[in-house]
C-alpha cells in the first residue's frame, strides 16, 4: 500500500468518524434503531429456546428419561421374554461413563380391573428409591403418594385410569397381566397415588407398582427390562454413542428421548421453523430500518456533498465515506444490541415471563407457565453476524447513489 | 374554527400536506417505513392465526368434531349403561340446522386387543363407516389398508401406534376383548383392514374402531349408542349450535359438550400456542413502533433549520406542534392503510399455497400442526394492527413534534 492510498483511507475514514459525531443525535437514533432490533431478536430467540428446554426437560423427567437401554426390539414389541439379559454389564458401562442418574425398571402391558370396569395399562415396575434420580413423576401424584421401598403389591394410576375404573384411594384394583411365556396372571393391589398432570400420556393407560412387586408376581426375580438414565440436555448424544460402543454385542438398544419420541424432536423443529419464518421478517424490519435512516440522513446531506465533490472528492470516496458510516453505526449497534438483548434474557430468564396471564389454567402440554428465556452463544453469533452484513447492504445503496451526484446540481437542490 | 388568534383546522391540514408533498423524496422514505412495518406486521399476525386455526381444525377433523351429545355423565363414567338409549331423538333434530354438515353416531369403550402373544389395552370405537367421513378426516388418515367397508362387520382399523406394539399386520387376525352392559368379557375375532395415524398420541396409542352395527349386535346394545358427533361448517358456529341443542335437549338426559371440553388439554394447548404468539407478536409491534419513532426522529432532526426559520417567522410553539403532529398522524394512517393492503395482498398470495417449512421438520404432522402454513387475516388481528397503528401515531406524533416546541432558534438556525 502506498504513501497516498493510506493517506486517503485515514481521511475517509477521520471523515466518516466526523460526521458520525458532529450529528450526534441522527448517529445515535440509528444505532437505537439497530440495538432494538438486534434485542428483539435476541429476545425472541432466547424466549423460543427457553420454551423448548422446559418442555424438553418436563417431556423427559415426566416418565421417560434422557436414555433409555433395552433388549434389542424391547422398545418397539415390549415383552418379557425380552429383559436385559446382563443388567450388571449395563450398570457396569454407566459408572465407566460417570453416570450416577439411572434407574432399572420392569415394563409390561396388562389390565387394570374394578368392580365396574377394566382398562388396559402399561405396567411400570419402578425402583422406589432410585426412580427420583431420573424423574420426577413423584410431583405429579397430585393425590395419594409414590411408592415407597417397603410397599407390597401398591400400585399408583393416572386420573383417567383412576376416574374411569371409579376407583378412590385405598381401594382394590386388580392388575392382570403376562408372564415372559403369555400365562395370564391375576393379582390385588391397593391404590396408594394417583397422578393428575393434565399432561398427555401420563393420566392415562399407566399402572405403576415396586420393581419388587412385579418382579415376583411375573415371576422374575431380579430381572429388568428397561434401564433408564437422567443425563444433561447436552450431553445426550455423546452418552449415547459412549453407552453403545461400551455395550456393543450385547444386544441391547441405547435410545435416547428423540430415538423414542422422534416426534417430540420433530415438533421442537417445526417450531423452530415457525420461528425462524418471523425472526427472519423482523429481521427485514430491522434492515428497512437502517436503510431508511441512513437514506434519509444521505438526502439532507446532498449539498454537503456537493461542496465535498466540487472541491474535489471523487465519487468513490463520498460513497467509501457512507460505508464507513454505516458499518461504523452497524458495529456500534450491535454492540449495544449484545448488552440490550442481554440484560433483557437475563432479567426475564431470571425472574420468566408469566404466560398465565394470558391463559385460564396451569397444567399443560408439558410446559410450565413461567418461560424462562435462555440465550444461546451461537444463536448470538448468527443474529449479529447477520446484523452486520444487512448493515452493510443498507449502507450500500445510499454509498451507490452518492457516488453519483452532480456537484452542480447537488449544491443547487440540496 | 376561525379565530384571529388562531389558525382554522383547514389550514392546519393544507399546510401538513404542503409540507409532505414539497419534500417527496423524505415522505417517500418515511412512509415506506411504515408501509413496511405494516405490511410485515398484517403477514406475521396472519401467519400465527392461521397456524393456530390449522391446529383447531386439525383437531376437531382428527376425532372429536365440533359438538358430541352424550348421555348424562358418560364423559366422566365412561360407563356404556350412560348411553342414549333412543339415538332417534336426538337425530331427528341434526336435518333441522343448516350449520351442520355432518353427524354421526359411535359408541365407545375400553377393550384389550390381543394378537399373537402380546396384547395392548385400547379404545374400541364403532362408528358408521359413511356417516363418519363427513364428520371427521379418520378416513383419509389411513396411512395403509382401507378404510372401513360399510355392511362388512369384522372390519378394523387400528391406531398406527397400537399396531406397532401389537406387532399387528394387515389381514392378520386380531381378537378384541370388551365388556357387555352387563359385565359379561366377551371376545371376537376381527381383520385387521387398516392403519391409521392422525399425529395425535393419544389417538395413534389407543385406538381400534370397528363399524357400529357389528358393535351394536357384539354388545347387545340395540340401537343405543354413546356418542353422537356434530360437525359445524364453520368453528365459529359451534355456540350457536350448542346452545340450539341445550335449549331442546333435557339436561338430565343428556350431556351436550363442545370441542373445548372434550379434550381440555388440546383446549390448554391451543391458549399456549395463543398465548406465544401474542409474546411474539408484542416484541414485533414495540420494533415496529420503535422504528416509526426512530424514522420520525430523524426526519424532524434534518428539519431542524427549516423549524428554526418558521420560529424566527414568529410561529407559536403550539401551531409548530399541531403543524408536525398533524403531518404525522396524516403520514402513519396513509402508511397504515397502504401496509394493511399491502400486507394484505401478501397474505393472500400465500394462502392457497401457504408456506412450507417441511424443511425444518419432515413432512409431518403431530399433535395437529401442519408443516404447510396458510396465513390467514381475521377481524381478532386487523384490530391488534389497528390498535398498534394508534399508538405508533401518538408516540412517533406526539414525542417528536413536542421535542421540536423545545427548538432553541439560535441552535436549530446554526446547524448546517
Amino acid at each position: 500500500m502506498n504513501q497516498s492510498t493510506s493517506t486517503v483511507i485515514n481521511t475517509i475514514l477521520t471523515v466518516a468518524l466526523r460526521n458520525l459525531l458532529a450529528h450526534r443525535r441522527r448517529t445515535f437514533l440509528t444505532i437505537g434503531a439497530i440495538a432494538v432490533g438486534l434485542a428483539s431478536l435476541i429476545f425472541l430467540w432466547g424466549f423460543n429456546e427457553g420454551l423448548h428446554r422446559n418442555m424438553l426437560g418436563n417431556f423427559q423427567d415426566a416418565i421417560i428419561g434422557s436414555i433409555q437401554i433395552h433388549h434389542q426390539g424391547f422398545f418397539q414389541h415390549p415383552e418379557l421374554s425380552k429383559a436385559i439379559a446382563n443388567p450388571q454389564k449395563v450398570v457396569a458401562a454407566l459408572r465407566q461413563a460417570d453416570v450416577s442418574r439411572y434407574s432399572m425398571r420392569l415394563e409390561s402391558f396388562g389390565l387394570a380391573a374394578s368392580d365396574i370396569t377394566t382398562q388396559g395399562v402399561m405396567l411400570i415396575g419402578m425402583d422406589p428409591l432410585r426412580e427420583g434420580e431420573v424423574t420426577q413423576l413423584g410431583k405429579r401424584i397430585g393425590i395419594g403418594r409414590f411408592l415407597a421401598p417397603e410397599d407390597e403389591y401398591t400400585i399408583i394410576l393416572g386420573a383417567t385410569t383412576a376416574n374411569n375404573l371409579q376407583v378412590k384411594l385405598g381401594d382394590e384394583v386388580v392388575i392382570i397381566g403376562y408372564d415372559r411365556f403369555g400365562a395370564m396372571l391375576a393379582e390385588s393391589f391397593t391404590l396408594i397415588g394417583i397422578i393428575t398432570s393434565g399432561e398427555m400420556g401420563l393420566d392415562k393407560g399407566m399402572a405403576i407398582t415396586t420393581l419388587a412387586t412385579l418382579q415376583q408376581m411375573v415371576d422374575m426375580p431380579d430381572r429388568v427390562t428397561t434401564v433408564v438414565i437422567g443425563s444433561d440436555e447436552s450431553r445426550v448424544p455423546a452418552l449415547t454413542a459412549e453407552l453403545e460402543a461400551a455395550l456393543q454385542g450385547e444386544r441391547l438398544e441405547v435410545m435416547p428421548w428423540y430415538a423414542m419420541f422422534p416426534v417430540m424432536k420433530e415438533w421442537v423443529s417445526l417450531h423452530n421453523g415457525f420461528l425462524y419464518l418471523f425472526l427472519g421478517v423482523v429481521l427485514f424490519i430491522v434492515l428497512a430500518g437502517e436503510l431508511n435512516t441512513l437514506l434519509i440522513s444521505m438526502l439532507e446531506r446532498t449539498r454537503e456533498f456537493g461542496v465535498l465533490m466540487a472541491i474535489g472528492t471523487t465519487g468513490y470516496q463520498i460513497a467509501a465515506i457512507l460505508l464507513v458510516e454505516a458499518v461504523v453505526i452497524g458495529i456500534v449497534g450491535i454492540v449495544s444490541g449484545i448488552l440490550l438483548g442481554y440484560v433483557i434474557v437475563l432479567f426475564t430468564g431470571k425472574y420468566g415471563i408469566d404466560l398465565s396471564i394470558l391463559l385460564g389454567s396451569t397444567s399443560r402440554f408439558y410446559v410450565d407457565p413461567l418461560i424462562h428465556p435462555h440465550l444461546k452463544l451461537d444463536h448470538l453469533g448468527i443474529t449479529s453476524g447477520v446484523i452486520l452484513v444487512a448493515s452493510i447492504f443498507a449502507g450500500l445503496y445510499p454509498a451507490w447513489r452518492a457516488s453519483k451526484l452532480q456537484p452542480v446540481e447537488a449544491i443547487r437542490n440540496g | 374554527m376561525d379565530s384571529p388568534r388562531g389558525l382554522s383546522p383547514i389550514t392546519y391540514l393544507h399546510l401538513a400536506a404542503r409540507n409532505l408533498v414539497r419534500n417527496r423524496r423524505r415522505t417517500l422514505i418515511t412512509l415506506l417505513t411504515m408501509i413496511f412495518g405494516i405490511a410485515t406486521l398484517t403477514l406475521l399476525s396472519a401467519l400465527n392465526d392461521g397456524w393456530l386455526n390449522q391446529m383447531k381444525t386439525n383437531f376437531i377433523l382428527s376425532y372429536t368434531g365440533h359438538l358430541q351429545i352424550h348421555a348424562a355423565g358418560f364423559e366422566a363414567s365412561q360407563n356404556l349403561n350412560d348411553r342414549i338409549k333412543e339415538p332417534e331423538e336426538v337425530s331427528r333434530l341434526m336435518q333441522s340446522y343448516g350449520e351442520i354438515v355432518g353427524w354421526t353416531q359411535r359408541i365407545r369403550t375400553s377393550g384389550l386387543a390381543s394378537v399373537g402373544g402380546s396384547s395392548a389395552g385400547v379404545q374400541v370405537m364403532a362408528t358408521d363407516p359413511e356417516q363418519e367421513t363427513w364428520v371427521t378426516s379418520m378416513d383419509q388418515r389411513v396411512t395403509s389398508g382401507t378404510w372401513l367397508r360399510p355392511g362388512i362387520s369384522h372390519d378394523l382399523i387400528l391406531g398406527h401406534t397400537v399396531a406397532q406394539n401389537l406387532g399387528a399386520e394387515l389381514g392378520d387376525r386380531i381378537i378384541l376383548m370388551v365388556q357387555r352392559l352387563n359385565g359379561e368379557m366377551v371376545s371376537d375375532v376381527f381383520f385387521l383392514r387398516g392403519i391409521l395415524e392422525t399425529g395425535a398420541p393419544q389417538i395413534d396409542r389407543s385406538l381400534a374402531l370397528i363399524s357400529l352395527n357389528s358393535a351394536q349386535q357384539w354388545l347387545q346394545m340395540g340401537d343405543s349408542v354413546t356418542d353422537i358427533v356434530i360437525r359445524a361448517d364453520i368453528h365459529e358456529h359451534t355456540d350457536a349450535l350448542y346452545r340450539l341443542f341445550t335449549q331442546q335437549l333435557s339436561e338430565h338426559k343428556y350431556e351436550i359438550m363442545p370441542w373445548q371440553e372434550l379434550d381440555p388439554m388440546v383446549r390448554q394447548w391451543l391458549e399456549f400456542s395463543d398465548a406465544y404468539g401474542f409474546v411474539i407478536l408484542l416484541v414485533v409491534i414495540i420494533l415496529v413502533i420503535i422504528e416509526i419513532l426512530n424514522t420520525m426522529l430523524i426526519s424532524l432532526h434534518e428539519r431542524q433549520k427549516e423549524l428554526g426559520v418558521i420560529v424566527a417567522i414568529g410561529t407559536t410553539r403550539i401551531r409548530i406542534f399541531l403543524m408536525l403532529l398533524l403531518e404525522a398522524v396524516m403520514l402513519i394512517f396513509i402508511g397504515a392503510i397502504l401496509g394493511y393492503l399491502g400486507g394484505s395482498l401478501l397474505v393472500y398470495s400465500l394462502a392457497d399455497s401457504g408456506i412450507n417449512l417441511t424443511r425444518f421438520a419432515n413432512a409431518f404432522e403431530f399433535f395437529y400442526m401442519d408443516p404447510v402454513i396458510h396465513p390467514q387475516l381475521t377481524p381478532d388481528s386487523a384490530v391488534k394492527i389497528l390498535s398498534a397503528t394508534l399508538i405508533a401515531a401518538l408516540l412517533a406524533g406526539i414525542y417528536p413534534a413536542w421535542r421540536a416546541t423545545h427548538l432553541s432558534l439560535s441552535q436549530a438556525l446554526r446547524i448546517q
